[in-house]
């Protein structure tokens, strides 16, 4: 055994200090390196969650409400010895030295927090995060305004206090004391207010405690745990891991390609090896073992160096991505290390199968035929276990994606059409090889002589160029999605939370000042309960169970006339006649993730009633306008008898900044989004990602640049016999150079007119579909 | 056609007339589509290709034409190949093979690569590779076909002297007259006729 093992090493030794081994050990660790490196940082960015869930979540267990918690609730929770919190969440406007911002309001009750040093937070006093204070250049002991009360800075949030809601946030959070809030004014019926109950202790009295409260949660409350902590952070992290699927498969085949490239060059050059070995009574099942083991060698090579490439990586990610990271990250489990062994193994067995399945067979024969006479029917069976077990490892690696699904058939499909287009090509050139001379057709002959040759390169060259082409394509796409949308008047402030009382005022203020809204709407919390009669979640399909909109509160309004960008696709507009009734006009995404259709009755739950309307129509919504939207609307009248506020979207020059201080001075409970900069942070936050993405990317295509040469070369060996043939029957350097140049710009036209051609529609329809 | 042991046997005949097919029958690379072979008593027409392949590990080596060295490996370790198949430990081979180099009068050149050899060097190196691990038998095709005639005679003489001295049996492939006649048995090959002469 140990000789087998030693005779590989020493086989191997010598090949790679030929070079032999080279592009297949780069391309593998490569590949490795990229989905190494991601993993390692999703699996830290995982187990940083899963380790600080408790600190994360600011409990064991949490419940959360868009109503008052009940009395009873704590007092169970007291009971059974369990430590309980209060904390009251909402977004909200804080002005200090003329600007405004953003923020989320935390206001907890003296308990809080249930884990480490207690805040000892002063009456009229906030802790801030550390981001707030250089963006309204603040400092401590300075003032800042929430609503209709001055708070004073007390100091900066603890860096390992409970983050509440997600490990990616967007606006910072301000800390203040629960019997704070009167003050504010801010806080009224119907407003977008989360009520939160922090519970802490034994595991088994906090089990005891769910299963207690979990039957009495209406429809508006939750429990939130791990679990739920984890599903927020990946839909932040939905677009970005759409994008890091798709260049981890692009990588994938990259360096598949580069290593079958490389694999043809090697099993050509290896045929009177093996045939000598063979010859010199080497049976094939040695031969085979010295393959197999060498395989294994350097799949533990690449894997082991990729897998430090990775690493080292991961670590240049978490700088990049380290501002918008709230909690350090843990060390790395060993599932990346793992992923990266098998994914060299996996690779390099699947892509470069042919050395184990075709050179042990050679004929010793061959040192003195030249010719092999292998029996194809075993390849082809190699061939259909080698692709579906790569198929299956890289629909796996994306998770069974409709993403993975997508581009593995556009491959197949774009490889299937590139085998009859070059069939086509070669039946081009075989007739302009006919009327062409000189040196045109010594180069367009070059192509019909050795066609697997140019078949395999264009391919090759076409898949990568195309490959690079969708990935620049989808990321300018997912960038400029949002900035292109915007044209210069478009909103760049939502005002919500007026009250009813407030609205005419509050639309004679904006006349005032001259100020122009796109449109003010009602707006009432509820949730979806029931479908046709049945509990929501019984009457619909299993699939569409998780739907974030079935566990939250939506926002619902009445109108007559939608939004302009409101579309409808089935059914029919309301009219005068409509008022009042139960009907209602659902989103067309939310139809179709939920099964809705016209006629169906949809029971809803608004601030603990039950309310059913029949769905007459559904429409489609542009969410990237700006413009206030809503997946529900019932017509005007329909929800009168509940509690309601007021929703409208603006734009201000810069120039009429002092109006939102005069506005939110006026009007206390108005809560103010500045969208500009929100849009501006989550751009911030996308552009990081994808610039993230882009250097991994960058790193591949110089790898593909580096490999693509090298299998320039390698098909040179072919062209170098026939030119070394042509110069000596005469043929001038001039003529074999001008051939080359022919043959090569044929085989960069082709390559570029068909890799733009497919990149144009897989990208097109990528993000339409995916994106 | 019988050949005995320690002899030396030269087939000769026009290109074409199937002589290195014969050659690789005599050395189990091939089988014939009629006929027997048999080598130390041992029906090579009845094995498989696999016993075949153990047969000639042990008993048989080969000079080519082209000397069929790796490029990838230096004079020594192409040397080291036939030891390393069958697992002669390396320092064993390593120390076997220079020995053979040698003798072939290459003791100087170990560690270069074939294309930094003459032609005639390389043969040296494939006549060491067909000796190195004793073999019973060595099967030569046109080995000096790639050699002017100098070199050639030099190689010849080496060949000889080796078979000389360790009692192989040489079956020799040629066109080469001066190397037919160095032969104890001649053997012409005329339209698939073998005739002894």
């Amino acid at each position: 055994m140990l000789k087998e093992w030693r005779l590989a090493v020493s086989f191997l030794l010598r090949e790679c200090r030929a070079g032999q081994w080279l592009i297949v050990l780069f391309a593998l660790i490569l590949a490795v390196t990229t989905i190494t490196a991601i993993d390692f940082f999703t699996d830290r960015l995982a187990r940083g969650i899963d380790q600080q869930s408790a600190h994360l979540l600011g409990g064991d267990l949490i419940v959360s409400s868009s109503s008052p918690i009940p009395d009873s609730w704590r007092q169970k929770a007291a009971s059974l010895h369990l430590r309980t919190a209060d904390v009251l969440m909402y977004p909200s406007v804080i002005s200090a030295n003329n600007q405004l911002q953003l923020v989320n309001v935390q206001a907890v009750s003296k308990e809080y927090p249930l884990f480490g040093k207690k805040t000892d937070l002063k009456k009229l006093n906030v802790l801030t995060e550390f981001r707030l204070m250089p963006l309204l250049s603040l400092h401590q002991g300075d003032n800042i305004t929430i609503g209709a009360a001055s708070f004073a800075i007390q100091g900066e949030l603890p860096g390992d206090i409970d983050m509440t809601n997600t490990g990616w946030a967007i606006a910072p959070r301000v800390l203040m004391r629960l019997d704070d809030i009167p003050a504010t004014q801010v806080v009224l019926p119907g407003s977008r207010v989360n009520y939160r109950l922090l519970t802490a202790g034994d595991k088994k009295q906090v089990e005891a405690f769910r299963g207690w409260v979990k039957p009495q949660l209406k429809a508006d409350q939750s429990i939130l745990d791990v679990a739920s902590q984890r599903e927020n952070l990946l839909s932040s992290l939905q677009y970005a891991d759409k994008y890091i699927q798709l260049i981890i498969l692009f990588c994938i085949l990259m360096c598949g390609t580069a290593i079958t490239l490389s694999v043809r060059q090697h099993i050509h050059r290896h045929y009177e090896d093996v045939a000598l070995w063979r010859c010199l009574g080497a049976p094939q099942k040695q031969v085979t073992g010295v393959f197999f083991r060498q395989f294994l060698i350097v799949a533990f090579a690449a894997g082991a160096a990729g897998i430090t490439a990775g690493y080292i990586l991961q670590l240049f990610l978490e700088t990049i991505f380290g501002f918008y990271l709230q909690f350090p990250l843990p060390p790395s489990g060993p599932t990346p290390i793992f992923l990266g062994f098998l994914t060299s193994t996996l690779l390099l067995f699947c892509y470069a199968y042919p050395i184990i399945s075709v050179l042990p067979r050679t004929s010793p024969l061959f040192l003195w035929r030249s010719t092999t006479s292998l029996k194809h029917y075993r390849q082809n069976t190699f061939i259909i276990i080698t692709l579906v077990l790569l198929l299956t490892y890289v629909y796996w690696i994306m998770d069974f994606s409709l993403l993975a699904l997508f581009i593995l058939d556009s491959l197949l499909l774009a490889i299937g059409f590139l085998y009859v287009l070059n069939i086509f090509s070669l039946s081009l050139m075989r007739k302009l090889v006919r009327i062409s001379n000189g040196s045109i057709r010594r180069g367009l002959s070059q192509f019909i002589q050795h066609p697997e040759t140019a078949g395999i390169q264009l391919t090759a060259f076409t898949l990568i160029l195309m490959s690079l082409l969708i990935l620049g394509s989808v990321k300018n796409n997912l960038l400029g999605k949002w900035e292109t949308k915007l044209p210069p008047n478009t909103p760049n402030y939502f005002a919500f939370n007026i009250s009813p009382y407030d609205m005419n005022e509050v639309l004679q203020y904006f006349k005032q000042d001259k100020i122009t809204i796109d449109n003010i709407y009602p707006m009432v919390r509820g949730r979806i309960v029931s479908l046709n009669g049945k509990p929501i979640l019984q009457a619909i399909p299993e699939e569409a169970r998780r739907h974030n909109a079935l566990h939250r509160d939506l926002n619902m309004s009445s109108m007559l006339n939608y939004p302009a960008d409101n579309k409808i696709v089935r059914g029919s507009y309301w009219n005068e006649a409509d008022k009042g009734k139960l009907m209602v006009s659902i989103e067309k995404n939310l139809a179709s993730d939920l099964n809705l259709k016209i006629g169906d009755k949809l029971g809803f739950q608004i601030g603990g009633e039950n309310l059913t309307a029949v769905i007459s129509n559904i429409r489609s919504v542009d969410w990237g306008s700006f413009h206030p939207n809503f997946y529900i609307i019932f017509p005007p009248e329909a929800l009168n008898k509940y509690p309601e506020t007021y929703i409208t979207s603006f734009h201000l020059s810069q120039s009429q900044s002092t109006f939102l201080n005069q506005l939110v001075h006026e009007f206390p409970s108005i809560t103010i989004i500045d969208i500009a900069s929100v849009l501006k942070q989550i751009q911030g936050l996308l552009s990081k990602t994808a610039s993230a993405l882009q250097y991994l990317f960058m790193v591949a295509i110089m790898a593909a640049a580096l490999i693509f040469v090298a299998s320039l070369l390698s098909s040179m060996d072919e062209r170098r016999e026939t030119y070394r043939l042509l110069r000596v029957l005469g043929a001038s350097r001039r003529y074999i150079v001008s051939s080359l140049i022919v043959e090569f710009s044929f085989l960069t036209i082709l390559t570029i007119c068909f890799s733009f051609a497919f990149a144009k529609i897989i990208s097109q329809l990528l993000v339409k579909i995916i994106f | 056609m019988n050949i005995k042991t320690g002899e030396t046997v030269a087939i000769v005949g026009a290109s074409g007339s199937g002589k290195t097919t014969l050659l690789s029958i005599l050395a189990g690379l091939d089988l014939p589509t009629s006929g027997e072979v048999y080598f130390d008593q041992q029906p090579l027409h009845q094995l498989g290709e696999e016993e075949r392949a153990k047969l000639r590990a042990k008993n048989v080596g080969f000079i080519f034409q082209s000397f069929q060295l790796l490029p990838t490996l230096t004079a020594l370790e192409n040397v080291m190949l036939p030891l390393e198949i069958q697992y002669v430990p390396p320092k064993q081979a390593r120390t076997e093979a220079s020995e053979w180099l040698k003798r072939v009068g290459l003791g100087a050149r170990l560690h270069h690569y074939p294309k930094r050899l003459s032609g005639g060097e390389q043969q040296r190196v494939a006549i060491a590779r067909a000796f190195v691990n004793k073999r019973k038998i060595i099967f030569s095709d046109e080995m000096t076909g790639n050699l002017d005639v100098q070199t050639g005679r030099l190689v010849t003489d080496i060949l000889f002297s080796l078979n000389q001295e360790f009692q192989t049996t040489l079956v020799l492939v040629t066109h080469d007259e001066r190397l037919s006649s160095r032969c104890e048995k001649r053997y012409v090959l005329n339209e698939g006729i073998l005739q002894s002469c």
